[in-house]
């Protein structure tokens, strides 16, 4: 492991470059999404109207919710899913899996390269998010470290995710529906167009089961102020059940696979 | 399996995946709505019915659109691929060979999401159907389609100069699939005026929706706007077309 550290850095730096290779359209993306966050303040603004607060919470502090969820959604995006599929598509599969960081470790690597664009230009474009949207500082020192631990489970949950979504190249070389289904139902289920708080009962406990929530709702939430010290910790546990849960997934699915690709010959 | 067989279930699959995710992108904003005037009744005075009918007439509108003139972002592969020479040397209208390259068929998913929603809407709300507001839908239909056409028209023309405008399609599609799904009053004076005459975007569903449901005193601006607002398809078209025809020859010319 410890000689296949330097692997590790290369593909992420090789991961990068090629995301920075695309920075045009990152830049349009960025703009979707600064239009999104600027609709959404502009219809939530709309539907407050005079409301003081709604479920306990103000117009600002909902608009907070919505900025940085959808800047979240952003920012921990599962890119191993495209990655895999066009590595099963390309037929090399022996090849990555006889290379000393494995096909496993070139995902993981592949994942945490893009973050590493994608942090620090969300980061440097928070000004931008600061005027199409709503951003406060959260309401305590102990909910910003929550926060940070939150969004590092949330993290692994999304790249779970992108694996098990992936990984069903393996089976049907094409990932490009689930993968437009998981855009919209992270998006709603996670949190990013309406909290959570204020989902209908029924819809409510359905996203209450999914593990979308753990990506923006739980975090975010923290963030705010709107878990605070157990139910914070309560959320974490959430989180941390299904990264177990999802781990254990993979490692069932990952095992499938690996034998499809033996048998097959990749 | 026969390979000639998976590949056919394949092909089909991937078709069927493409009109749905069309589908759930343009309903996901709907989702959206429902969800938050299910808890809230009513946006800028507007009721879900109101609402649900100005989303499924803009649906209409963005669907039949798609439908005549989808294919103009294939252009910019022709362009590349110098296959548009092949084009420019047949006897038929340029503009009409590309359009009937291949069919649109990702416009039905859209098309058809319209027309459930809209009819669905009409069970909400209480629009008189006389001969004369089934005219007026038709032409907004068309008056929208040709909005949006226009501008792709446009931007399609730009092509020829520089090779890349997808993400530029992207961004203004974004902006009429998702701010033109609202009344406008809830955008503000300055807001409102941009998506009005700097991109029409009020011309698609908004305006001819305040016609329809007898909503005219809350326009900000003239309700001539509102009851002409088909005839902006065809200006915005007519710009778009001049624009391409203004292009084509210099991409003629270029040593092509």
């Amino acid at each position: 492991m410890i000689v296949a550290l330097p692997s590790y850095a290369k593909i992420m730096a090789l991961t990068a470059q090629t995301i920075i290779a695309y920075r045009f359209n990152i830049v349009f993306e960025l703009v979707g999404l600064f239009l999104q966050i600027f609709l959404l303040k502009i219809v939530w603004t709309s539907i407050y109207a005079d409301r003081g607060a709604v479920e306990g919470t103000d117009l600002a502090t909902l608009v907070t919710y919505l900025t940085i969820a959808n800047l979240q959604i952003w920012v921990i995006w599962p890119e191993t899913t495209w990655f895999l599929q066009r590595k099963v598509r390309d037929g090399k599969i022996a090849q990555d899996l006889a290379r000393p960081v494995g096909l496993m470790g070139q995902l993981l690597a592949h994942q945490v390269g893009s973050s590493l664009v994608f942090l620090p230009l969300a980061i440097a474009a928070l000004p931008i998010a600061f005027f199409v949207g709503v951003l406060q500082a959260p309401p305590s020192v102990e909910a910003g470290v929550l926060y940070v631990a939150s969004v590092l489970l949330a993290y692994a949950v999304v790249t779970w995710m992108g694996l098990l979504m992936g990984m069903i190249a393996f089976w049907t070389l094409e990932t490009s529906g689930i993968q437009a289904i998981y855009r919209f139902a992270n998006l709603f289920f996670a949190g990013g167009l309406v909290p959570l708080w204020l989902f209908p009962e029924t819809l409510r406990t359905i996203a209450e089961l999914l593990p979308f929530q753990t990506q923006a709702n739980i975090p975010v939430s923290i963030y705010v102020g709107r878990l605070t010290g157990a139910d914070a910790l309560r959320g974490l546990g959430v989180q941390a059940v299904w990264v177990v849960i999802l781990g254990l997934v993979v490692r069932v699915m990952w095992g499938r696979a690996m034998r499809k690709v033996v048998i097959q010959g990749g | 399996m026969s390979a000639g067989l998976r590949s056919e279930l394949e092909y089909r699959a991937n078709f069927v995946i493409w009109i749905v995710t069309g589908a759930v992108y343009q309903l996901t904003g709907f989702v959206f709505i429902w969800v938050v005037l299910t808890r809230f009744q009513t946006i800028a005075g507007w009721t879900l019915g109101e609402v649900a009918f100005l989303y499924g007439l803009r649906l209409l509108g963005h669907g039949a659109g798609l439908l005549m003139f989808n294919r103009m972002i294939e252009i910019e592969n022709l362009v590349r691929d110098a296959e548009f020479d092949r084009f420019l040397v047949r006897p038929l209208p340029t503009l009409l060979q590309v359009v009937t390259r291949r069919f649109p068929v990702n416009a039905l998913g859209d098309f058809g999401g319209g027309v459930v929603l809209f009819l669905a809407a009409n069970a909400l709300v209480g629009v008189d159907w006389s001969p004369l507001s089934l005219g007026f839908l038709m032409l907004t239909v068309i008056g929208a389609a040709l909005v949006e056409s226009g501008i792709k028209l446009a931007i399609a023309s730009l092509n020829f100069r520089f090779l890349s405008t997808r993400a530029l399609v992207r961004v203004i599609d974004d902006l009429f699939s998702n701010f033109g799904n609202y009344p406008m009053r809830i955008f503000g004076g300055l807001l409102q005026l941009l998506l009005t005459f700097a991109l029409p975007v009020a011309f698609i569903a908004y305006l001819p929706a305040t016609v329809l449901l007898a909503r005219t005193d809350e326009l900000q601006i003239h309700a001539a706007f509102a009851y002409l607002a088909p005839l902006a398809g065809v200006i915005v078209f007519g710009l778009g077309y001049m624009l391409w025809r203004h292009e084509l020859p210099q991409y003629q010319s270029s040593g092509h």
